[in-house]
């Protein structure tokens, strides 16, 4: 609740964090007791994990407190970053987290929205605690504001007994921190649903997930302890923040059943290094001890994959200019192999895209040749054999390009103030161009060739759609956030668009918007195929029903940024692009990606 | 002559609650889940029923008639029943088993019933946990004692909860501590069923509180007070 600036305190030369209401009538008054309150009481609260309140004021009438200013944001934007926290970290900042709850709790304070993003890191990398903007004193539900039906809290780290609209209570906040434990373990809040009443609902009935099914790397310890802490009956859960604390740090300090002897042995070096007071261990990324999947190539960073209709192919466009910035496996086996592509007549230049227009015949390319837009094709039945199909207009630089499953391509010319070709193969004069699209855009999606549109997203947030043939502006749409991923649905033209913690999908006939709102950011969205799932990335892999946009499953993200993704027609199998490397991994049907 | 008042007699309804369905199922979220995985064993079915009735629930409130002998669980077992028959007729049949529980009545054997009767009680005891957070005696710990260990005598549950709790408590103390607790969890019981039924009159709970097979936790608090 409230804005919350950046400042520099003039007196005392120091960044600190201003947090005011927002301007406008609709503030109520119970928005303005609540903004009190969290100043008052939280101003009296000095401790190592809690952060500091320096002044309360008010200008013009409108409320604000200055805080300390936590220069490393928050944990949840690591784990959007980065994915799960390597489960010793998550400990560590857990057990910060949790004195300073306690030391809370000892005040006659209760916190009522704990979660990753009121964790915040400081220059050092202590952890401290966050936005008590919803805090109460003690148990009595009259101070909490609601009034009827208004519910105060995040549902993704709500309690039963929030979800429900009992009194509250210091183990209201032990189950929102066990909550935040899981999501730091796993990269997602325990209950991920389509609507908000659907997560408290599962808070409030649905089983306990376990941390160590949904993520290999986390021994049972961990996830028995967040287990407990999110046990459906406050009498059920650790008795206490400091308790629950206390039996983190018992994870610390024993030999846990997963790890390798040599780890081990490196952990409890690092436990008494905490045990003497030297605090936050940093966020090292740890390496990986499970296995990562098919390691297809580390070599450069792929900024496209795509898999052949019938499966047996996996293409990924990048960086290689050897190969027209391709490179090619067959998976229809065991163990994939890369394919050897011919040199006569290979473009010389950095892909990409890269799709299969058709199956098992042929595969596209869309790839910069001396900083000029080109699209290739590379036929692989017989003998393979390039040809060049198009060179896109000159004196422009290929910024960005997106394939269609069709062929379509859409290629982004200079993104200053630039140009949009679309190049259809099937047309007699494959190249169309959609003029002056304008500044900062930041997805792009090119339909089937029967819808004949392309579309694109703008740095304000507002979708533009074109028709290609003739290039006439057809419509635009609010997305009404940044979005990262614009893709149209291969079998039915429907538009989807992932940015911020929605995503969004237009039907052609513009009668329903559909909208699923998330509890981490998404950056990327793919399609398994025609009537098949389509799968979001951004904390947690998420696959979704395409009809009705319902989530189907989630999956463990890898510790590093994916920044290209692939979904294999069986639905089974992912390739992803992290870092330099491509992957081939199995979507594990117990629910991990491993 | 009029008969004196009860306890019952004292307790408010809060039938207005239903008034807000999507407060009640979450309330009785456990009872719901539990009675749709009890007829769908299959998990994955029970989960989509119960997001198909979650959102139902929150586009059309409850779409039964007028509740049966004005018992809210009646009513929502009804509206579950109708999710369950809906998620069936999508996949167009219905199995033999739904198809006898139709004609199934309150028996104690009956499934939703008994995840009702659990959920109460549930309900109860943490009613009672709370009680003993807010810094009073430590009656859930007594009677939860009292519930695990029953073949115990006052002088070993004394010993006990002196270990559990940190407080140092004699058989004497024990003793007492456990019928007040005792005491107190018939007041929640009564207090978490009267919130379920329409009716103020005290035989309308305390039929209840039979057909759920409550009455023999609550029958000596319902004695006539004052």
């Amino acid at each position: 609740m409230g804005e919350v600036f950046e400042a520099e305190d003039t007196l005392h030369g120091r960044r600190v964090a201003i947090k005011r209401l927002p301007p406008g009538d609709g503030v109520s008054a119970s928005a303005l007791a609540r903004f009190s309150r969290e100043a008052g009481v939280a101003s009296r609260l000095r401790h190592p994990h809690v952060v500091a309140i320096e002044e309360v004021g008010e200008e013009n009438g409108r409320p604000f407190i200055v805080m300390e200013y936590m220069a490393c944001g928050s944990l949840q934007q690591r784990v959007d970053q980065s994915g799960p926290l390597p489960w010793s970290d998550a400990v560590d900042a857990m057990i910060q987290a949790c004195r300073g709850v306690a030391a809370a709790h000892a005040a006659g304070l209760v916190h009522r929205d704990l979660k990753p993003s009121n964790l915040l890191v400081a220059d050092d990398g202590t952890i401290k605690v966050a936005d008590f903007g919803l805090v109460s004193r003690g148990s009595d539900q009259s101070q909490t504001l609601t009034g009827s039906g208004e519910v105060v809290g995040t549902p993704a780290y709500m309690s039963p007994e929030q979800c429900q609209h009992d009194s509250v209570d210091e183990l209201t906040d032990v189950y929102s921190l066990g909550a935040t434990f899981f999501a730091l373990l796993v990269g997602h809040p325990p209950f991920v649903r389509d609507a908000p009443l659907k997560v408290m609902f599962a808070h409030c009935s649905a089983p306990i997930p376990d941390a160590s099914a949904e993520n290999p790397d986390v021994p049972e310890e961990c996830s028995t302890v967040a287990r407990r802490a999110m046990a459906k009956a406050p009498s059920a859960r650790f008795g206490s923040a400091a308790e629950f604390g206390d039996a983190l740090a018992d994870l610390l300090g024993k030999p846990v059943r997963k790890q390798p002897t040599r780890r081990r042995a490196i952990l409890l070096g690092l436990s008494v290094g905490a045990a003497a007071g030297l605090g936050y261990l940093g966020w090292r990324q740890t390496t990986r001890a499970s296995d990562d999947g098919s390691v297809l190539c580390e070599d450069g960073a792929a900024s496209d994959l795509a898999f052949s209709s019938d499966g047996l192919q996996l293409a990924a466009a990048g960086p290689w200019a050897d190969s027209a910035g391709l490179r090619v496996w067959d998976v229809s086996g065991p163990r994939p192999r890369k394919l050897d592509l011919p040199g006569e007549g290979c473009p010389v230049g950095r892909a990409l895209s890269v799709c299969f227009p058709s199956p098992g015949t042929a595969l596209q390319v869309g790839l910069v040749v001396a900083d000029r837009g080109q699209v290739a094709q590379l036929r692989l039945d017989g003998q393979p054999r390039w040809w060049p199909a198009a060179v896109l207009p000159a004196g422009r630089v290929l910024r960005m390009a997106v394939h269609h499953p069709s062929g379509r391509l859409a290629a982004l010319l200079d993104s200053n103030g630039g140009t949009i070709a679309v190049h259809d193969p099937r047309l007699p004069d494959p190249v169309r161009i959609v003029p002056s699209v304008g500044d900062g855009v930041t997805a792009l999606a090119v339909s089937a060739p029967r819808e004949n549109a392309v579309a694109w997203a703008d740095a304000a947030g507002t979708i533009h759609v074109w028709d290609v043939d003739p290039a006439k502006e057809r419509k635009t749409l609010p997305a009404g956030r940044t979005v990262k991923s614009l893709a149209y649905a291969t079998g039915g033209g429907v538009l989807f668009a992932a940015g911020g913690r929605q995503l969004q999908g237009w039907p052609p006939d513009n009668r329903r918007l559909l909208v699923r709102d998330l509890d981490h950011e998404i950056h990327m969205i793919a399609e398994a195929g025609a009537g098949r799932p389509w799968l979001t990335v951004g904390g947690p892999l998420t696959l979704w029903e395409s009809d009705g946009l319902r989530p189907v499953r989630q999956f463990a993200a890898p510790g590093e940024p994916i920044t290209s993704i692939a979904i294999h027609p069986d639905g089974l199998r992912v390739a992803m692009a992290i870092g330099d490397k491509v992957v081939l991994r199995a979507l594990n049907p117990d629910g991990g990606g491993s | 002559m009029t008969p004196p008042p009860t306890y019952l007699d004292d307790i408010s309804t809060r039938w207005a609650v239903v008034g807000d369905p999507l407060q009640f199922v979450l309330r009785y979220a456990p009872a719901v889940r539990g009675y749709i995985a009890a007829l769908l064993p299959d998990t994955h079915a029970a989960d989509d029923v119960c997001q198909d009735f979650l959102e139902q629930v929150l586009r059309k409130g409850f779409m039964t008639a007028a509740p049966d002998r004005g018992r809210f669980r009646h009513y929502l077992k009804a509206a579950i029943r109708n999710a369950v028959r809906m998620h069936f007729r999508k996949q167009s049949r219905l199995p033999a088993t739904l198809a006898d529980e139709l004609d199934v009545g309150d028996e104690p054997q009956d499934p939703w019933a008994a995840a009702w009767r659990q959920c109460i009680l549930d309900r109860a005891w943490e009613s009672l946990h709370r009680q003993q957070r807010q810094g009073g005696p430590p009656f859930f710990h007594v009677l939860r004692a009292a519930v695990d260990h029953p073949d115990d005598d006052s002088r070993t549950q004394a010993a006990r909860l002196t270990t559990t709790t940190g407080r140092p408590i004699t058989a004497e103390a024990f003793r007492q501590q456990l019928h007040r607790a005792r005491k107190l969890f018939a007041e929640a019981l009564i207090a978490e069923v009267a919130a379920t039924v329409q009716a103020r009159q005290p035989d309308a709970i305390a039929e209840e509180l039979a057909d759920l097979q409550l009455l023999e936790f609550v029958r000596d608090h319902i004695s006539p007070t004052g």
